[in-house]
């Protein structure tokens, strides 16, 4: 936040000292943080919730928000956490919802307008009695009183509407609409297997998505015969940019490792505390051999493969440095999302010579 | 205050080492220089105690039905009862390894200690670490500076499974007692160590699920050695002003000289 303001700041001066193709968005940015080192972090959070510009006063919740240009607002779902009666978010009401489930209203703010559990009413039958009345989130107790209980998802009365509000139809989804497979589950082995998909003649999910640059090659068992998975370990974070700057976290988890089995190690010649190489058909690495019996040979389709476990968070820089196991991950994404293959694929291991 | 103690109810650890980095933040030790550790399977590290480091999870294996199991154990000071480390140490007229009145801890006076190395030499368990440079002895100080507070050691305080466990005595001996029969019924072969060792217990009380013989570290039967009375013996011409480091590790040098002697004798005479 200090940079940001720092930047801001900065920008309108230049701009509006130099001028330039189309300086007016800029210089008249609504930018009041006020004048101190630090910007004002409730000027900020009143910015968020929003103002009636006409009145100065802070708006009392999003219904209220304007689109003519009388109100503003950094983020609508916020609007109602920083009114005139105060900073809601630091409130610390001690006092729980007439339902006494734990929602403690008064208890700092949550978005949206403070209700707690989205999608309330959905607890409840169409005639607004609560499914289990002994648990109850809201009810309906009648049209002078309303609703009880949490902030409920639409104060219209029970039966008019279905209680998923955000969805056209108004009910909740088993299989959410825009996917790229499904709705029937389906196995598939990742792009690098070792076997044959015996659940299917489709060998691993069609909708992936595969690039074709030079480190998205494809390795094959008869090369890379050896399965290999990505995990993490406690003392560091991803890429280990924080926790591998901190001494203390550093002493503890030092230098890149790869686990194996024994049966690997001897095959390959490698000791506990050996230098390994381990390669794929993106590139290779080097790290310390954790020669193990916690890892051992699996059978799949009756033959035994032998599987090794590297962890993530090394890199180049800091003050625990290794090789990343960034190199040898496969970059395929899946069907939705894009994350990678990161858990399975196929590499060969030697030990490092010299 | 009443008597109070630490339960390390073993099977609770997840090896996170959130006590090892709680110690050292609370102690402000610094971080040692480590390298991949790879005889204890590359997940331990430092490899020992130091003088930056007074607690460690140690990282043991046991294979069952073909598969592998970690057995941790947190290694540091056990705070004896009745401490050799304290009787042992030669600083007079007030002691350096201090016995503190108000919560019981065992911990090292900084200022008095002249890092002679008595306290190791009479630790039943070998724990406090010289720092030659420095010349003082270091260890855990069970955090006499939080629980004269009010407050639980930090390592208790950091731990997220409730292995850790700070309270009266007692009370922290009856949930070891718990802990063996949830452990018992679970098929395993619990240990508790801490309670009845050396006669008058430890304050650290472990809950270990498998036996001793797993924790190769762990002496089985801890004594303290009986020749302490002799080691002050040879000390007492010696005043307050003229102890040194090195004289200490002269009389320390003589005990072991006579020990030996004797030991030599027995063996001749079991011989004979």
């Amino acid at each position: 936040m200090w940079i940001l303001n720092r930047i801001a700041k900065e920008l309108k001066k230049l701009y509006a000292g130099e001028g330039g193709a189309f300086p007016d968005p800029i210089v008249n940015l609504n930018w009041n943080y006020g004048e101190g080192e630090e910007p004002d972090v409730h000027l900020v959070a009143k910015d968020i919730n929003g103002y009636h510009l006409t009145t100065g006063k802070l708006a009392a919740s999003f219904a209220k928000l304007m689109d003519d240009g009388t109100t503003s607002s950094g983020n609508w779902l916020y609007c109602a956490s920083y009114t005139e009666d105060g900073n809601m978010a630091a409130r610390r009401g001690l006092e729980d919802a007439p339902n006494k489930i734990g929602l403690y209203p008064g208890w700092a703010w949550c978005w949206p307008v403070n209700r707690r559990i989205i999608y309330n009413r959905a607890s409840c039958d169409l005639q607004g009695n609560p499914y289990a009345p002994n648990k109850w989130v809201v009810k309906w107790t009648g049209p002078e009183t309303k609703w009880a209980g949490d902030v409920p998802d639409g104060g219209w009365p029970p039966g008019e509407k279905y209680s998923f509000i955000m969805k056209p139809e108004g009910h909740a989804r088993l299989f959410g609409f825009g996917l790229a497979d499904g709705p029937f589950p389906e196995h598939y082995e990742p792009l690098e297997a070792p076997v044959k998909n015996a659940m299917s003649s489709q060998q691993s999910n069609p909708t992936i998505k595969i690039w074709a640059g030079e480190m998205d090659a494809v390795g094959s068992p008869d090369k890379y015969p050896i399965i290999a998975t990505t995990y993490r370990v406690t003392e560091h974070w991803q890429a280990g940019q924080m926790t591998r700057n901190n001494p203390w976290l550093v002493e503890l988890m030092p230098d890149m490792f790869v686990e194996m089995s024994e049966s690997l190690g001897k095959s390959k010649g490698v000791k506990n505390g050996d230098k390994v190489r381990i390669s794929t058909a993106r590139g290779h690495i080097v790290a310390y051999a954790v020669v193990t019996r916690r890892f051992k040979p699996f059978k799949l389709n009756g033959k035994a493969y032998e599987q090794i476990g590297l962890p993530w968070h090394f890199g180049f820089k800091g003050l625990a440095k290794g090789d990343s196991a960034n190199r040898l991950t496969p970059h395929v994404g899946d069907a939705n999302t894009n994350i990678p293959e990161y858990k399975a694929f196929l590499c060969d291991v030697a030990k490092e010579v010299g | 205050m009443a008597e109070k103690a630490l339960l390390l109810d073993m099977e609770k650890c997840i090896a996170c080492r959130a006590c090892q980095v709680a110690c050292k933040q609370w102690n402000e030790l610094p971080a040692e220089k480590t390298t991949f550790f790879a005889a204890a399977g590359g997940y331990q590290n430092p490899i020992g105690l130091s003088p930056s480091t007074y607690t460690l999870v140690k990282f043991h294996e046991k294979e069952e039905k073909d598969k592998l199991k970690w057995l941790f154990r947190v290694h540091r000071c056990m705070q004896c009862v009745d401490p050799a480390c304290v009787k042992a140490c030669p600083v007079t007229p007030v002691k350096a390894m201090t016995h503190d009145k108000k919560t019981g801890a065992v911990y090292v006076n900084r200022e008095l200690c002249i890092g002679c190395g008595a306290c190791r030499e009479y630790c039943p368990f070998t724990i406090p670490v010289i720092d030659t440079q420095a010349e003082k002895s270091t260890k855990c100080t069970f955090c006499f500076d939080r629980t004269g507070n009010g407050l639980e050691p930090a390592c208790a305080k950091a731990c997220p499974t409730d292995c850790l466990v700070f309270g009266d005595r007692d009370k922290i001996v009856q949930m070891a007692y718990k802990a063996v029969e949830r452990l018992t019924k679970k098929g395993r072969q619990p240990v508790i160590y801490g309670e009845k060792e050396l006669g008058t217990g430890t304050k650290k009380i472990f809950v270990l699920p498998e036996p001793l013989d797993l924790y190769p570290d762990l002496p089985k039967d801890p004594q303290v050695s009986e020749d302490l009375g002799l080691f002050h013996d040879l000390l007492k011409p010696f005043g307050t002003l003229t102890l040194t480091a090195a004289l200490v590790g002269i009389v320390l040098g003589k005990v072991k000289e006579v020990k030996d002697k004797k030991d030599d004798l027995v063996t001749k005479t079991e011989e004979g």
